[in-house]
């Protein structure tokens, strides 16, 4: 994003220490103290403003300093660059306790800006917010003669609003709307005059023309934000600004704001009568100022839409007219909400627009903003919006997920209106193969925001499809990758990783052998099937390494937690075995991205205990399946904490308790299986070549069949066979070198502890499978529960020496 | 298989070589000895490769012939190899001598019953003799070397078999006069003199002639072996040492019999003879000599030491270790019957200044601080085995033997020995101008501890630190003035630098309680004092383990609580649950219980969790012997309690509800009026925690219908308990008293009965309302009532004093909800039910100034005069 000098700056900035600041801000002090307002301030206070707000927040000014840039900001005579400066630096700052600005004394209004917008970045400690906007207010109605001062007012009167709704009372309200509607509508059609250069400058200064639109044409209707000129009168700049407010305004203004009583009226006047003839007639009428207000600002958007229209004579004002179309298609969204009426005069627009704008990729973003328009009136004017959605469902993240800023706005736009979707809830969940799309190229600013997408997006029949999708999110951002790489050259180029190159992986892109398995890969719906795409891993491990593909990888387990949050609500029995399932199934099929593997593995394996507290029959009706995971013994030691959970489960749901249907057989078959398993890690010679069997997979193997041996009486010879040899095991010097120290004491304490229980086999099958109610919190507490104070106070009475309580 | 070729054996013993063990249990293991005795007889191979052979025979006898009858078979081999060796100059025969004895010995064959011993000990002595075996057996340029190998391998047997040539003393005394290598004859005739000596008296029997008989057993017929079986092969010492271990015994048996002048006559002549020729030895072997000589006339009566006299005036001089060792052992052996107070004295000082010279070698050095920390005395003091420094070894000397941190680690840690040993002695000491070694002790040991303490210093400092510690506390355990600071020192250094843990674990484990138990609660103490995430916390964790027990629960547990958060993996959480172990086997109970339970629901790993729960559901369920079982064998199984037929007070206590004072307080809620019945509202309070409770109450008098018990499960001080409903059923309307029983458990277990202050029922906590009429009826219901009471119900009229509250506070406050139709401030009617089925209707009109009149109706008789108390009372009532 930064070219390379810029980031050495940055990193220069925020290396700086606290002892250098300070004294580099002593050299300011001075510098201000002897009012030197010259080159050299102004490039140091550059510094300062730079160190300032590349470390954010860590930074603190000493007070002096901070007085002397207010006391800069209020000097008269000061250049308005060094005054910028100065308020840059306090924004910076804030919020600061030793700020003394004083709102009242300053005179010009530019400066008045300044000294407002730094009064604004305070968060309304002491009222600050209310009394600038009562500030500007009476400043806008001091009717001055003419309108610099208003024209820098203006924004942060819009930014009052914002930030204080109730500042405003209403005749001020009223008399604001009525300003911006003399803004909006009457601006004047002239190029505004040039500086006059003072003594020299040349009387021969061109003769101002009229204003021309974006094509150069000669404006035809009245000033808007899109018109252009070589220079803007004070009026020009003060419409511009208004346009930038009004949103903001009407929705303060709005029927819930302080305005409601204009409605009121409004609707008293013209009775119901709501038809297209009335309101589109009601142009001309002298309307209550808010009402003209709307009725202006509908003009303008309608306006602003037809000069959107002509092409464009310069790159600038073709982004230009971009924006303004988003911003006038959300004003009317604002309108139509505050009074259907406007709805029928501005769909007929909005669909030609849409119509227009669909077929035109570089104007995507409208798209979002009418999507919302239709969807939330689209019932009111009974239009089938079912196409828009389509369109940007199926199309966009296809073509646009390599957009950055289409991309979070897209994911925004759906989380916010997921109360709208209703209807459209199907849609959408179908479409979240697309949606990964973004997720995939845009991981970490997209993480939180789909965590609070997918508890609307997880349905029970796309659970499992989902689940896939999630763990192969770093795949398809490779494959992503690989096709903007090999699509022929875009006009603007998405950035990637340029130091990257994998000749291969374009090559078995192009193959047709694989096509089946991308195309599979990149649907844009949900197809209801699932392909095991290792052979992609395979062929896409060089891809592993780029850093897009490292960056979706790490968020993938915050992702997963999300999606088993979610699809945990929704699961019934059959659903839970099946998710059970495909666990245990890609724990060893993942994308071989570095570190991927780990995080995924740890939440598979928390969420797969957390599956089994679900439902914990699920043990005993996927016996086969399990003993099949723990037959294949290879890359176990990579996956031992799901190992480990599984075998725990399997240690405590296996039992009659949970399940009827467990039998003495299905126990015995457990415990061979996972005999087998201890025997194989345990004996395995430690190579450089196989990692590390770590400890805790031994002593939960060991409890495991402790438990088992506890259920099967039969089995306790054979445990405990086992276990004196684990004991042993550990004290030989051989698993020294596969374990810590701390490890094999740790199997050697296990060892023992459970070998002493399996000789008490009563007390074994008691403490071995406890109840649930172990748990609760008053278990060991609780007079009328706990089974232990009852067992303490029996085994009291049967010891002579324990002396019985006291009477 | 034929003979293998010189370069096929050098293979072969290649392999063997590098792994012995290993090539024996191999395929070639079996025929290694076989091949190894045939070929010896090979023409094909060169001396040179039949040298090594041998070689190999004598380095790994056990290996090849692991048993006696093997090891007799090979000697035979090898005896016939020998005789058949061609009557000409070899290198094989002394090798094939020595060979031949090693198997013997190493085998365990050498005896009488072995054909192989009886041919070669002739041999030998013959060969020792020096006499011509005939058939030109020895070239005469071989002669004397064989004879110095002959008496190596008699010794070599002698030394196997005590006693085997006690026949032969003579003879060998004989040979010593005259030509022939000294030094292997004199050592040979010392261990033989030693053996025969310590023999016979052990028997009782005098040396007799043997010193003079100069006879060759082997010409008498088979070998005398009657000395060896009385010896039964205990005199084995193999090294000269002090010799401590034979001491007590031999001592006895020594003097148990006195030689007859004759003997003694030519026992020192021997001994004078053999002591004589020693300056001709090498020094290691002249130390070897005296040893022997020295322990064989050690407390011999009518032997003085003074033999030794002249000798000791050329080894005093000596510069050779082993001769100054060799005089030390005398010196031990004989004490002031040998050394003067001079000699030792003169000892002494050599051995210090001698320990002081910078130019030594580390060995030397540390040899001669040894001679000093284990000088032996003259007049040995104190009980045996006791520690302390030389007696003559005054402060002067010993300055500079002080330790200091720049010697190297053993040579410190001798120093410190020594510094130890003076401590001890100090205390009788008067203070001197010098600074006491106590004070310099505790110097060094900070100094030590500080080096210990720099962060990614060397192993090796902080070893030498305990290992110093260790020596002072094994040297100085008695004192506390030097354990305290010895122990605030240490804790000071698992302070700095927690991951000496495993140090200090070690350290616990090897000294004694006197250390111990002091260290390990200070060790506590820093480490529980310090909670919260750490980057030492394994090293906390671990150390806990080890120090943790009954003591100081509750900030152990604290500890732990706090430890809990941060044990994110599996390590840390056995770490945990190793220290909850040590907690549960001290005998911990109460708040452990509490922190297993959170441990066994929030750990993260499964394994950590499941593991935590055990050890929850043991600490929750079994009494405290079944527990120390169920954790670990090393407690003693408890002896089965069979009390259960005893005679107990507490048995019957625990089984009975016993009476008890009251726990539990009872007081009245305000009154609730709505519902179909009167209800009480009852507010318990505990003064104890309870369980099960059960409230019982009785009505007195049959008033009202029998009341259900209430039950509480549980009641804590200080926890707001939830109030009790007790609906009423009345069988008339009147005010009652209820008997109040509880019945409850304890936390102890017991349950308990108590009587409780009864509770009063007002007359008024049985108004209930009537039905609300509809709005604006309100008077003509109350009409339709006044009047439905009168034909059997009766009237009356009553001054209802007001307080200052006037009228409307009055009602507001007692009569509120029965207000059917009220006009304030001045008129109110009042409908009251009364359970079961009266009803009380009441006028309140006009207001004077200090009263109210009432009319009131009832259908009810009994009812009037309780109406009447009530409505006298309710002014005063607040």
């Amino acid at each position: 994003m930064f070219s390379a000098g810029a980031e050495s700056l940055l990193h220069q900035a925020r290396e700086i220490q606290d002892e250098e600041l300070k004294k580099f801000c002593s050299r300011i002090c001075k510098l201000l103290q002897a009012e030197d307002l010259g080159p050299d301030t102004l490039d140091s206070l550059q510094r300062l403003f730079l160190i300032i707000s590349a470390t954010k927040y860590s930074r603190r000014l000493e007070k002096t300093c901070v007085d002397l840039l207010q006391a800069t900001l209020g000097l008269p005579a000061c250049p308005e660059q060094l005054q910028v400066l100065c308020a840059a630096i306090l924004r910076e700052m804030s919020p600061s306790d030793s700020l003394s600005l004083a709102w009242d004394h300053t005179q010009n209004s530019r400066q008045l800006s300044l000294v407002a917008s730094v009064l604004l970045a305070q968060g309304d400690r002491n009222e600050e917010v209310r009394a600038v906007g009562q500030g500007v207010l009476r400043a806008l109605e001091s009717r001055q003669p003419e309108g610099p001062s208003l024209r820098h007012l203006l924004p942060v009167m819009a930014k009052v609003v914002v930030l204080s709704p109730g500042t405003l009372q209403e005749d001020q309200a009223t008399l604001l709307s009525k300003r911006l509607v003399d803004w909006l509508r009457y601006a004047s059609l002239q190029q505004g005059l040039p500086h006059s250069g003072g003594f020299f400058s040349t009387p021969r200064a061109r003769q101002p023309g009229p204003v021309t639109e974006v094509d150069g044409a000669v404006a035809t209707d009245f000033f808007t934000v899109l018109s252009s000129g070589h220079r803007f009168t004070d009026d020009q700049w003060l419409n511009v600004q208004a346009f930038s407010m009004l949103r903001a305004w009407l929705l303060h203004s709005g029927p819930e704001g302080p305005g409601t009583l204009d409605t009121d009226d409004r609707s008293e006047q013209e009775g119901s009568t709501l038809s297209v003839i009335s309101a589109t007639s009601s142009a001309g009428r002298l309307l209550p100022p808010r009402e003209r207000l709307r009725e202006v600002a509908f003009e303008y958007c309608q306006r602003l839409i037809e000069q959107s229209n002509r092409r464009a004579l310069r790159k600038g004002d073709s982004d230009l007219q971009k924006a303004c179309l988003v911003e006038a298609v959300l004003v009317l969204d604002v309108l139509c909400r505050q009074d259907p009426s406007f709805l029928y005069r501005s769909l007929s627009c909005l669909k030609a627009l849409h119509g227009r704008v669909r077929g035109d990729p570089a104007s995507v973003r409208v798209l979002l903003p009418l999507a919302h328009f239709f969807l939330s009136h689209g019932e009111a004017a009974a239009v089938d919006s079912e196409a828009v959605y389509q369109h940007l469902f199926t199309r966009i993240p296809v073509e646009q997920f390599h957009s950055p800023m289409l991309a979070f706005e897209f994911i925004q736009f759906c989380r916010d209106n997921l109360h709208l979707f209703s209807g459209h809830l199907s849609t959408l969940r179908l479409s979240f193969p697309n949606l990964f799309k973004f997720l995939a190229w845009n991981s970490p600013p997209l993480t939180s925001e789909f965590v609070a997408l997918l508890p609307a997006l997880v349905d029970a029949g796309t659970a499992l499809e989902m689940l896939h999708a999630l763990l192969d999110l770093p795949c398809l951002t490779a494959v992503l990758d690989l096709q903007l790489r090999s699509a022929p050259a875009a006009s603007e180029r998405p950035l990637w990783d340029t130091s990257l190159r994998a000749p291969s992986c374009l090559e078995a892109f192009r193959d047709p052998q694989f096509q089946g398995l991308f195309q599979y890969l990149l649907r844009p719906k949900a197809s209801g099937a699932t392909e095991r795409l290792a052979p992609l891993h395979q062929l896409l491990q060089p891809m592993a390494g780029c850093a897009r593909v490292a960056q979706c990888a790490q968020a993938v387990p915050t992702l997963l937690q999300a999606f088993f949050s979610a699809v945990t609500q929704v699961a019934d029995g059959s659903l839970i075995n099946q998710l059970a399932l495909l666990l245990l199934g890609r724990s060893d099929s993942l994308y071989p991205a570095p570190g991927y593997a780990a995080g995924v593995h740890s939440v598979l394996s928390s969420q797969f205990l957390a599956l089994c507290t679900l439902k914990p029959s699920l043990v005993v009706e996927l016996a086969r399946d399990l003993l099949e995971f723990l037959g294949s013994v290879n890359g176990l030691c990579s996956r031992a904490s799901l190992v480990t959970s599984v075998v725990w489960a399997i240690g405590e749901y296996l039992s009659v308790t949970y399940d009827r249907r467990c039998t003495v057989e299905q126990i015995n078959k457990f415990f061979e299986a996972l005999e087998a398993l201890l025997f194989e890690v345990t004996q395995c010679r430690p190579s450089a070549a196989l990692p590390r069997c770590p400890p805790q997979v031994v002593t939960v193997l060991m409890t495991t069949l402790t438990k088992l041996a506890s259920r099967s009486q039969d089995l306790i010879p054979r445990a405990s066979l086992l276990l004196s040899k684990m004991r042993t095991l550990a004290h030989s010097p051989a698993t020294s070198s596969t374990h810590s120290e701390e490890g094999a004491e740790a199997i050697r304490t296990r060892a023992t502890e459970l070998l002493t229980l399996l000789k008490m086999p009563s007390v074994a099958q008691f403490v071995l499978t406890p109840s649930t109610e172990v748990c609760s919190p008053r278990y060991h507490r609780d007079a009328n529960t706990a089974l232990p104070l009852a067992l303490r106070t029996v085994s009291r009475l049967v010891e002579r020496e324990a002396g019985l309580m006291p009477g | 298989m034929g003979p293998l070729s010189r370069d096929a054996w050098a293979q072969r013993l290649g392999a063997f070589r590098a792994s012995p063990s290993a090539f024996m249990a191999g395929p070639e293991g079996e025929d290694l000895g076989r091949d190894l005795l045939s070929d010896l007889r090979s023409e094909k191979l060169s001396e040179q490769t039949k040298v090594s052979l041998l070689a190999l025979s004598m380095e790994y006898p056990a290996q090849l012939w692991p048993d006696a009858s093997a090891a007799e078979v090979a000697a035979t081999s090898l005896l016939d190899t020998l005789v058949l060796l061609p009557p000409r100059p070899s290198a094989l025969r002394r090798p094939l001598l020595l060979a031949a004895t090693t198997a013997l010995a190493a085998g365990g064959a050498l005896g009488p019953t072995s054909g192989a011993s009886c041919r070669l000990l002739p041999l030998l002595l013959g060969l020792a003799a020096g006499s011509d075996l005939g058939r030109g057996f020895v070239p005469a340029s071989e002669q004397r070397p064989l004879q110095a190998t002959a008496c190596e391998c008699l010794r070599e047997l002698e030394s196997c078999k005590p006693g085997l040539l006690g026949g032969s003393l003579g003879l060998l005394r004989g040979l010593l006069g005259q030509e022939g290598p000294v030094q292997p004859l004199s050592l040979l005739l010392a261990l033989a003199l030693r053996n025969t000596l310590v023999l016979q008296s052990r028997v009782g029997a005098g040396l007799g002639g043997l010193l003079t008989d100069k006879v060759s057993p082997t010409g008498g017929g088979p070998w005398d072996w009657t000395l060896v079986e009385e010896g039964d092969g205990r005199l084995q010492p193999q090294a000269p040492s002090w010799p401590a271990a034979e001491e007590g015994e031999g001592e006895r048996s020594l003097t148990a019999r006195e030689h007859s002048p004759e003997e003694a006559r030519e026992l020192r002549a021997a001994v004078i003879q053999l002591l004589d020729t020693s300056y001709l030895l090498t020094p290691v072997a002249q130390a070897q000599l005296l040893w022997l000589l020295g322990w064989a006339l050690r407390g011999l009566q009518g032997q003085p030491p003074a033999l030794f006299k002249p000798q000791l005036v050329r080894l005093l001089g000596t510069a050779q270790l082993t001769l100054l060792h060799a005089m030390l052992a005398l010196k031990a052996a004989f004490g002031e019957a040998l050394f003067t107070a001079q000699d030792e004295a003169l000892l002494l000082r050599r051995l210090t200044l001698a320990a002081q010279h910078p130019a030594l070698p580390p060995p030397t050095h540390l040899f001669y601080l040894h001679c000093v920390l284990s000088f032996p005395e003259n007049w040995p003091l104190g009980p045996e085995g006791e520690e302390a420094a030389p007696l003559l070894l005054g402060p002067q000397l010993c300055r500079g033997l002080l330790p200091s941190l720049l010697h190297d680690p053993m040579a410190l840690l001798a120093r410190l020995h020594l510094l130890c040993l003076l401590c001890a002695e100090e205390e009788e000491e008067e203070k001197g101008q010098l600074p006491s070694p106590r004070h310099y002790l505790e110097e060094l040991l900070a100094g030590l501890r500080q080096r210990a303490a720099l962060d990614g210093g060397p192993r090796a400092l902080a070893t030498l630190c305990f290992q110093a510690s260790y020596l002072v506390a094994c040297c100085l355990a008695g004192q506390p003035t030097v354990l305290t600071p010895l122990i605030h020192g240490l804790a000071q250094l698992y302070q700095a630098r927690p991951m000496l843990a495993p140090h200090f674990v070690d350290l616990l484990d090897q000294v004694d309680s006197e250390l111990r138990e002091p260290l390990k609660v200070v060790l506590r103490q820093v480490v529980v004092s310090r909670p919260g995430r750490d980057e030492a916390l394994c090293w906390h964790l671990q150390m806990l383990a080890k120090v943790a027990d009954g003591d100081a629960q509750s900030a152990t547990l604290n500890f732990l609580q706090a430890a809990a958060a941060h044990c994110t993996n599996w390590d840390l959480q056995q770490g945990l649950l190793r220290v909850c172990r040590a907690l549960l086997r001290a005998g911990v109970r109460g708040g452990l219980v509490d922190l297993l339970q959170v441990l066994a629901r929030q750990l993260e790993d499964p394994d950590g969790r499941d593991h935590a729960r055990l050890y929850y559901i043991l600490l929750a369920h079994l009494a405290a012997p079944k527990l120390g079982v169920a954790l670990g064998p090393s407690l003693a199984a408890p002896a089965l309690a069979s009390s259960l037929v005893a005679e107990n007070q507490g048995f019957v206590a625990a089984l009975m509800v016993q009476e008890a004072p009251a726990l539990v307080r009872l007081s009245l809620g305000s009154h609730r009026v709505k519902g179909p019945l009167p209800v009480l509202k009852l507010q318990p309070e505990a003064l104890e925690p309870i369980y099960s409770l059960e409230l019982r109450f009785r009505v007195e008098g049959q008033l009202y219908a029998p009341l259900e018990a209430v039950h509480v499960p549980c009641l804590c001080p200080g926890r707001p308990a939830r109030p009790l409903l007790l609906p009423l059923q009345p069988r008339c309307p009147a005010p009652a008293r209820l008997d109040v029983h509880a019945l409850y458990t304890t936390s102890t277990g017991l349950t308990c009965h108590a009587h409780l202050p009864p509770l009063f029922v007002n007359f008024a906590d049985l108004f209930l309302p009537f039905p609300q009429p509809p709005e604006g009826a309100g008077l003509g219901f109350f009409e339709e009532l006044w009047d439905s009471c009168l034909p059997e119900g009766a009237e009356s009229r009553v001054w209802c004093p007001l307080g200052p509250q006037g009228l409307e506070g009055l009602v507001s406050r007692h009569l509120e909800p029965f207000v059917v139709v009220a006009q304030p401030p001045t008129s109110y009617c009042v409908a009251i039910h009364l359970p079961p089925d009266s009803k009380l209707l009441l006028r309140l009109e006009a207001a004077l100034a200090d009263g109210v009149p009432v009319a009131l109706r009832t259908d009810d008789w009994a009812v009037l005069p309780l109406a009447g108390d009530y409505l006298r009372g309710l002014a005063a009532a607040v």
